[in-house]
Protein backbone atom coordinates (compact mmCIF):
# COMPACT_ATOMS: atom_id res chain seq x y z
CA UNK A 1 0.00 0.00 0.00
CA UNK A 2 1.39 3.38 -0.98
CA UNK A 3 2.19 6.01 1.60
CA UNK A 4 -0.86 8.06 2.60
CA UNK A 5 -0.93 11.63 1.32
CA UNK A 6 -1.39 14.46 3.79
CA UNK A 7 -4.40 16.74 3.59
CA UNK A 8 -2.61 19.64 1.92
CA UNK A 9 -1.09 17.41 -0.73
CA UNK A 10 -4.48 15.91 -1.54
CA UNK A 11 -6.18 19.29 -1.81
CA UNK A 12 -3.42 20.83 -3.92
CA UNK A 13 -3.45 17.83 -6.20
CA UNK A 14 -7.23 17.95 -6.59
CA UNK A 15 -7.22 21.65 -7.41
CA UNK A 16 -4.73 21.09 -10.25
CA UNK A 17 -7.59 19.46 -12.16
CA UNK A 18 -7.70 16.71 -14.75
CA UNK A 19 -5.88 13.50 -13.92
CA UNK A 20 -4.44 15.13 -10.81
CA UNK A 21 -7.96 15.56 -9.45
CA UNK A 22 -8.67 11.91 -10.18
CA UNK A 23 -5.58 10.80 -8.32
CA UNK A 24 -6.40 13.03 -5.36
CA UNK A 25 -9.95 11.77 -5.19
CA UNK A 26 -8.84 8.15 -5.37
CA UNK A 27 -6.41 8.86 -2.55
CA UNK A 28 -9.27 10.22 -0.44
CA UNK A 29 -11.37 7.13 -1.03
CA UNK A 30 -8.39 4.87 -0.44
CA UNK A 31 -7.43 6.53 2.85
CA UNK A 32 -10.86 7.34 4.28
CA UNK A 33 -13.31 5.12 2.41
CA UNK A 34 -13.29 2.24 4.89
CA UNK A 35 -13.72 4.37 7.98
CA UNK A 36 -16.51 6.35 6.32
CA UNK A 37 -18.21 3.15 5.21
CA UNK A 38 -17.93 1.68 8.70
CA UNK A 39 -19.36 4.83 10.21
CA UNK A 40 -22.30 4.81 7.80
CA UNK A 41 -22.87 1.05 7.93
CA UNK A 42 -22.92 1.14 11.75
CA UNK A 43 -25.88 3.51 11.64
CA UNK A 44 -27.75 2.24 8.59
CA UNK A 45 -27.11 -1.43 9.41
CA UNK A 46 -27.49 -2.35 5.73
CA UNK A 47 -24.94 -2.54 2.93
CA UNK A 48 -27.22 -1.26 0.14
CA UNK A 49 -28.26 1.79 2.11
CA UNK A 50 -24.69 2.36 3.27
CA UNK A 51 -23.53 2.10 -0.33
CA UNK A 52 -26.08 4.71 -1.48
CA UNK A 53 -25.19 7.04 1.33
CA UNK A 54 -21.45 6.68 0.82
CA UNK A 55 -21.85 7.34 -2.89
CA UNK A 56 -23.77 10.54 -2.16
CA UNK A 57 -21.15 11.54 0.38
CA UNK A 58 -18.34 11.06 -2.12
CA UNK A 59 -20.20 13.04 -4.78
CA UNK A 60 -20.57 15.93 -2.34
CA UNK A 61 -16.91 15.62 -1.47
CA UNK A 62 -15.92 15.74 -5.15
CA UNK A 63 -18.13 18.73 -5.83
CA UNK A 64 -17.23 20.73 -2.74
CA UNK A 65 -13.57 19.95 -2.23
CA UNK A 66 -12.46 23.09 -4.11
CA UNK A 67 -14.27 25.12 -1.44
CA UNK A 68 -12.62 23.25 1.43
CA UNK A 69 -10.41 25.82 3.16
CA UNK A 70 -8.41 23.43 5.29
CA UNK A 71 -9.50 25.09 8.54
CA UNK A 72 -10.05 21.63 9.97
CA UNK A 73 -8.57 18.25 9.16
CA UNK A 74 -9.84 16.71 5.95
CA UNK A 75 -11.22 13.72 7.81
CA UNK A 76 -13.16 15.98 10.17
CA UNK A 77 -14.80 17.53 7.12
CA UNK A 78 -15.49 14.10 5.59
CA UNK A 79 -16.92 12.77 8.84
CA UNK A 80 -19.29 15.75 9.09
CA UNK A 81 -20.59 15.21 5.57
CA UNK A 82 -21.03 11.48 6.16
CA UNK A 83 -22.82 11.97 9.45
CA UNK A 84 -25.24 14.53 8.07
CA UNK A 85 -25.88 12.52 4.94
CA UNK A 86 -26.54 9.33 6.90
CA UNK A 87 -28.94 10.90 9.37
CA UNK A 88 -30.74 12.86 6.64
CA UNK A 89 -31.12 9.74 4.52
CA UNK A 90 -32.57 7.71 7.36
CA UNK A 91 -34.90 10.54 8.30
CA UNK A 92 -36.12 11.11 4.74
CA UNK A 93 -36.49 7.62 3.39
CA UNK A 94 -37.92 5.79 6.34
CA UNK A 95 -37.36 2.72 4.25
CA UNK A 96 -35.75 0.59 6.87
CA UNK A 97 -38.95 -1.44 7.25
CA UNK A 98 -38.66 -4.53 5.08
CA UNK A 99 -34.91 -4.15 4.66
CA UNK A 100 -32.63 -6.89 5.90
CA UNK A 101 -30.67 -5.27 8.69
CA UNK A 102 -27.24 -6.29 9.91
CA UNK A 103 -26.90 -8.10 13.15
CA UNK A 104 -26.52 -5.69 16.10
CA UNK A 105 -23.12 -4.06 16.30
CA UNK A 106 -22.94 -4.76 20.04
CA UNK A 107 -23.18 -7.91 22.12
CA UNK A 108 -24.00 -7.76 25.81
CA UNK A 109 -21.94 -9.53 28.40
CA UNK A 110 -23.62 -10.76 31.49
CA UNK A 111 -22.97 -9.04 34.82
CA UNK A 112 -24.51 -5.59 34.47
CA UNK A 113 -27.96 -5.58 36.05
CA UNK A 114 -29.29 -2.76 33.88
CA UNK A 115 -27.92 -4.18 30.64
CA UNK A 116 -29.04 -7.69 31.47
CA UNK A 117 -32.65 -6.67 31.00
CA UNK A 118 -32.25 -5.35 27.47
CA UNK A 119 -31.36 -6.69 24.02
CA UNK A 120 -28.33 -6.24 21.74
CA UNK A 121 -30.55 -4.51 19.15
CA UNK A 122 -31.79 -1.97 21.66
CA UNK A 123 -28.37 -1.23 23.11
CA UNK A 124 -26.85 -0.94 19.63
CA UNK A 125 -29.50 1.54 18.47
CA UNK A 126 -29.30 3.48 21.71
CA UNK A 127 -25.55 3.75 21.45
CA UNK A 128 -25.85 5.14 17.89
CA UNK A 129 -28.43 7.65 19.12
CA UNK A 130 -26.06 8.65 21.89
CA UNK A 131 -23.18 9.14 19.43
CA UNK A 132 -25.40 11.24 17.19
CA UNK A 133 -26.20 13.50 20.15
CA UNK A 134 -22.53 14.20 20.90
CA UNK A 135 -20.63 17.28 19.83
CA UNK A 136 -18.98 16.62 16.51
CA UNK A 137 -15.42 16.40 17.77
CA UNK A 138 -16.30 13.97 20.56
CA UNK A 139 -18.36 11.82 18.18
CA UNK A 140 -15.52 11.81 15.70
CA UNK A 141 -12.93 10.75 18.25
CA UNK A 142 -15.25 8.10 19.65
CA UNK A 143 -15.81 6.68 16.17
CA UNK A 144 -12.10 6.40 15.45
CA UNK A 145 -11.05 5.17 18.87
CA UNK A 146 -13.90 2.85 19.82
CA UNK A 147 -15.09 1.44 16.51
CA UNK A 148 -11.96 1.76 14.37
CA UNK A 149 -9.62 1.05 17.28
CA UNK A 150 -7.00 3.48 16.01
CA UNK A 151 -4.15 4.51 18.25
CA UNK A 152 -4.16 8.03 19.63
CA UNK A 153 -1.01 8.79 17.67
CA UNK A 154 -2.77 7.85 14.46
CA UNK A 155 -5.89 9.82 15.31
CA UNK A 156 -3.68 12.75 16.27
CA UNK A 157 -2.20 12.78 12.75
CA UNK A 158 -5.55 12.49 11.06
CA UNK A 159 -7.29 15.15 13.10
CA UNK A 160 -4.29 17.38 13.74
CA UNK A 161 -5.11 17.35 17.45
CA UNK A 162 -2.86 16.58 20.40
CA UNK A 163 -3.13 13.14 21.96
CA UNK A 164 -4.03 14.70 25.32
CA UNK A 165 -6.96 16.51 23.80
CA UNK A 166 -8.03 13.33 22.06
CA UNK A 167 -7.98 11.37 25.32
CA UNK A 168 -10.09 14.05 26.99
CA UNK A 169 -12.53 14.00 24.08
CA UNK A 170 -12.82 10.23 24.19
CA UNK A 171 -13.32 10.20 27.97
CA UNK A 172 -16.10 12.82 27.78
CA UNK A 173 -17.72 10.99 24.91
CA UNK A 174 -17.86 7.70 26.83
CA UNK A 175 -19.30 9.40 29.88
CA UNK A 176 -22.07 11.09 27.89
CA UNK A 177 -22.92 7.90 26.02
CA UNK A 178 -23.14 5.95 29.25
CA UNK A 179 -25.44 8.54 30.79
CA UNK A 180 -27.56 8.56 27.68
CA UNK A 181 -27.98 4.76 27.74
CA UNK A 182 -28.69 4.56 31.45
CA UNK A 183 -31.24 7.36 31.24
CA UNK A 184 -32.96 5.59 28.40
CA UNK A 185 -32.99 2.25 30.20
CA UNK A 186 -34.21 3.75 33.48
CA UNK A 187 -37.18 5.53 31.86
CA UNK B 1 -23.71 -0.73 42.50
CA UNK B 2 -24.28 -1.79 38.89
CA UNK B 3 -24.91 1.72 37.56
CA UNK B 4 -21.43 2.77 38.65
CA UNK B 5 -19.84 0.02 36.57
CA UNK B 6 -18.60 1.08 33.17
CA UNK B 7 -21.16 -0.02 30.60
CA UNK B 8 -18.40 -0.37 28.03
CA UNK B 9 -16.95 -3.20 30.08
CA UNK B 10 -20.16 -5.16 29.48
CA UNK B 11 -20.68 -4.57 25.79
CA UNK B 12 -18.68 -6.08 23.02
CA UNK B 13 -18.42 -4.91 19.45
CA UNK B 14 -19.31 -7.20 16.64
CA UNK B 15 -17.15 -7.00 13.58
CA UNK B 16 -18.90 -5.33 10.67
CA UNK B 17 -18.44 -6.98 7.29
CA UNK B 18 -16.36 -4.69 5.16
CA UNK B 19 -16.32 -4.65 1.35
CA UNK B 20 -13.00 -5.42 -0.33
CA UNK B 21 -10.59 -2.91 -1.87
CA UNK B 22 -12.08 -3.32 -5.36
CA UNK B 23 -15.39 -2.00 -4.06
CA UNK B 24 -13.80 1.28 -2.99
CA UNK B 25 -11.77 1.56 -6.19
CA UNK B 26 -14.89 1.10 -8.30
CA UNK B 27 -16.83 3.52 -6.14
CA UNK B 28 -14.20 6.21 -6.57
CA UNK B 29 -14.02 5.67 -10.33
CA UNK B 30 -17.81 5.70 -10.60
CA UNK B 31 -18.05 9.05 -8.83
CA UNK B 32 -15.28 10.52 -11.00
CA UNK B 33 -17.00 9.33 -14.18
CA UNK B 34 -20.40 10.61 -13.10
CA UNK B 35 -19.00 14.04 -12.32
CA UNK B 36 -17.08 14.26 -15.57
CA UNK B 37 -20.18 13.54 -17.62
CA UNK B 38 -21.98 16.31 -15.77
CA UNK B 39 -19.23 18.86 -16.21
CA UNK B 40 -19.45 19.76 -19.91
CA UNK B 41 -16.53 21.87 -21.04
CA UNK B 42 -17.48 25.43 -21.89
CA UNK B 43 -16.63 25.07 -25.56
CA UNK B 44 -18.91 22.05 -25.85
CA UNK B 45 -21.98 23.73 -24.41
CA UNK B 46 -24.58 24.54 -27.10
CA UNK B 47 -25.59 27.69 -25.26
CA UNK B 48 -22.03 28.94 -25.67
CA UNK B 49 -22.22 28.63 -29.42
CA UNK B 50 -25.66 30.19 -29.58
CA UNK B 51 -24.45 33.05 -27.44
CA UNK B 52 -21.33 33.47 -29.54
CA UNK B 53 -23.34 33.52 -32.75
CA UNK B 54 -25.77 36.06 -31.31
CA UNK B 55 -22.89 38.21 -30.11
CA UNK B 56 -21.26 38.06 -33.55
CA UNK B 57 -24.49 39.15 -35.25
CA UNK B 58 -25.00 42.01 -32.81
CA UNK B 59 -21.39 43.09 -33.26
CA UNK B 60 -21.72 43.03 -37.04
CA UNK B 61 -24.85 45.14 -36.85
CA UNK B 62 -23.17 47.60 -34.53
CA UNK B 63 -20.15 47.92 -36.83
CA UNK B 64 -22.40 48.59 -39.78
CA UNK B 65 -24.68 50.95 -37.91
CA UNK B 66 -22.16 53.05 -36.06
CA UNK B 67 -19.21 52.63 -38.38
CA UNK B 68 -16.89 51.52 -35.59
CA UNK B 69 -14.04 50.81 -37.98
CA UNK B 70 -13.93 54.43 -39.13
CA UNK B 71 -14.58 53.56 -42.74
CA UNK B 72 -17.65 54.65 -44.57
CA UNK B 73 -20.25 51.99 -44.65
CA UNK B 74 -21.08 50.56 -48.03
CA UNK B 75 -23.49 53.12 -49.54
CA UNK B 76 -26.92 52.06 -50.54
CA UNK B 77 -27.60 52.54 -54.25
CA UNK B 78 -28.60 56.17 -54.68
CA UNK B 79 -31.06 57.54 -57.24
CA UNK B 80 -28.26 59.19 -59.15
CA UNK B 81 -26.29 55.90 -59.20
CA UNK B 82 -29.31 54.14 -60.54
CA UNK B 83 -29.67 56.80 -63.24
CA UNK B 84 -26.06 56.17 -64.22
CA UNK B 85 -27.11 52.77 -65.40
CA UNK B 86 -29.63 54.32 -67.79
CA UNK B 87 -28.42 55.74 -71.04
CA UNK B 88 -29.09 59.37 -71.81
CA UNK B 89 -31.20 58.43 -74.78
CA UNK B 90 -33.44 56.23 -72.65
CA UNK B 91 -33.72 58.99 -70.10
CA UNK B 92 -34.64 61.61 -72.60
CA UNK B 93 -37.12 59.32 -74.27
CA UNK B 94 -38.79 58.70 -70.92
CA UNK B 95 -38.93 62.38 -70.10
CA UNK B 96 -40.27 63.07 -73.52
CA UNK B 97 -43.04 60.55 -73.14
CA UNK B 98 -43.99 61.71 -69.66
CA UNK B 99 -43.25 65.38 -69.85
CA UNK B 100 -46.69 66.32 -68.58
CA UNK B 101 -45.98 64.59 -65.27
CA UNK B 102 -42.76 66.51 -64.60
CA UNK B 103 -42.60 69.68 -62.66
CA UNK B 104 -40.59 72.10 -64.77
CA UNK B 105 -38.86 73.52 -61.74
CA UNK B 106 -37.83 70.00 -60.65
CA UNK B 107 -36.38 69.37 -64.07
CA UNK B 108 -34.55 72.65 -63.99
CA UNK B 109 -33.11 71.76 -60.60
CA UNK B 110 -31.75 68.31 -61.45
CA UNK B 111 -31.04 68.44 -65.17
CA UNK B 112 -27.97 70.42 -66.29
CA UNK B 113 -28.79 73.51 -68.32
CA UNK B 114 -26.87 72.17 -71.36
CA UNK B 115 -29.02 69.09 -71.40
CA UNK B 116 -32.10 71.24 -71.03
CA UNK B 117 -31.04 73.31 -74.02
CA UNK B 118 -30.32 70.19 -75.97
CA UNK B 119 -33.66 68.77 -75.00
CA UNK B 120 -35.33 72.01 -75.92
CA UNK B 121 -33.73 71.83 -79.37
CA UNK B 122 -34.81 68.25 -79.76
CA UNK B 123 -38.32 69.11 -78.72
CA UNK B 124 -38.36 72.16 -80.96
CA UNK B 125 -37.20 70.18 -83.97
CA UNK B 126 -39.64 67.43 -83.25
CA UNK B 127 -42.53 69.86 -82.86
CA UNK B 128 -41.60 71.79 -85.95
CA UNK B 129 -41.56 68.58 -87.95
CA UNK B 130 -44.86 67.39 -86.56
CA UNK B 131 -46.81 70.65 -86.68
CA UNK B 132 -45.46 71.93 -90.03
CA UNK B 133 -45.99 75.52 -89.07
CA UNK B 134 -46.03 77.85 -92.11
CA UNK B 135 -45.10 81.54 -92.03
CA UNK B 136 -47.96 83.99 -91.89
CA UNK B 137 -48.96 85.67 -95.18
CA UNK B 138 -48.64 89.41 -95.44
CA UNK B 139 -52.11 90.70 -95.63
CA UNK B 140 -52.56 94.01 -97.44
CA UNK B 141 -55.60 96.10 -98.30
CA UNK B 142 -54.90 95.46 -101.95
CA UNK B 143 -56.16 91.96 -101.62
CA UNK B 144 -59.38 93.14 -100.06
CA UNK B 145 -62.10 94.18 -102.31
CA UNK B 146 -63.79 97.53 -102.09
CA UNK B 147 -67.04 95.89 -101.13
CA UNK B 148 -65.42 94.12 -98.17
CA UNK B 149 -63.98 97.39 -96.98
CA UNK B 150 -67.29 99.17 -97.21
CA UNK B 151 -69.04 96.36 -95.40
CA UNK B 152 -66.41 96.53 -92.63
CA UNK B 153 -66.81 100.32 -92.33
CA UNK B 154 -70.49 99.99 -92.19
CA UNK B 155 -70.29 97.38 -89.45
CA UNK B 156 -67.91 99.48 -87.42
CA UNK B 157 -69.95 102.64 -88.03
CA UNK B 158 -67.02 104.38 -89.69
CA UNK B 159 -66.94 106.89 -92.60
CA UNK B 160 -64.86 106.10 -95.70
CA UNK B 161 -63.43 109.65 -95.67
CA UNK B 162 -61.71 108.80 -92.36
CA UNK B 163 -59.68 106.11 -94.10
CA UNK B 164 -58.43 108.55 -96.74
CA UNK B 165 -56.53 110.43 -93.98
CA UNK B 166 -54.76 107.25 -92.93
CA UNK B 167 -52.16 106.59 -95.58
CA UNK B 168 -50.99 103.51 -93.96
CA UNK B 169 -54.22 101.72 -94.55
CA UNK B 170 -54.19 102.27 -98.26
Amino acid sequence: MSKPLDDKHIIDLFNRGGKHSDLAFKAIVSQFGEVLYSQIRGITKNHEIANDVLQNVLIKVYQNLPEFKGDSALYTWLYRIARNETLNTLEKEKRRAGVDLDAPILEIKAGHSVLDGTTPEFISDTLQEAVASLPEKQALVFQLKYFEELKYSEISKRLKTSEGALKANFHHAKQKIQEFILNKLNH
Amino acid sequence: MNEEKDIFDFIEKRKVDMPDKAYFDNLAQGVIDSQKTKIIPLYKRPITWIGAAAAAIVLALLVTKFNISGQDPIPAPSLSNQFNDISKEELLAYVDENIDQFDIELIAEFVPIDELNAKYEVLENTMSEELEVHPLETITLEKITKEEILEYLNDEDLDFSDLEDEDSFI
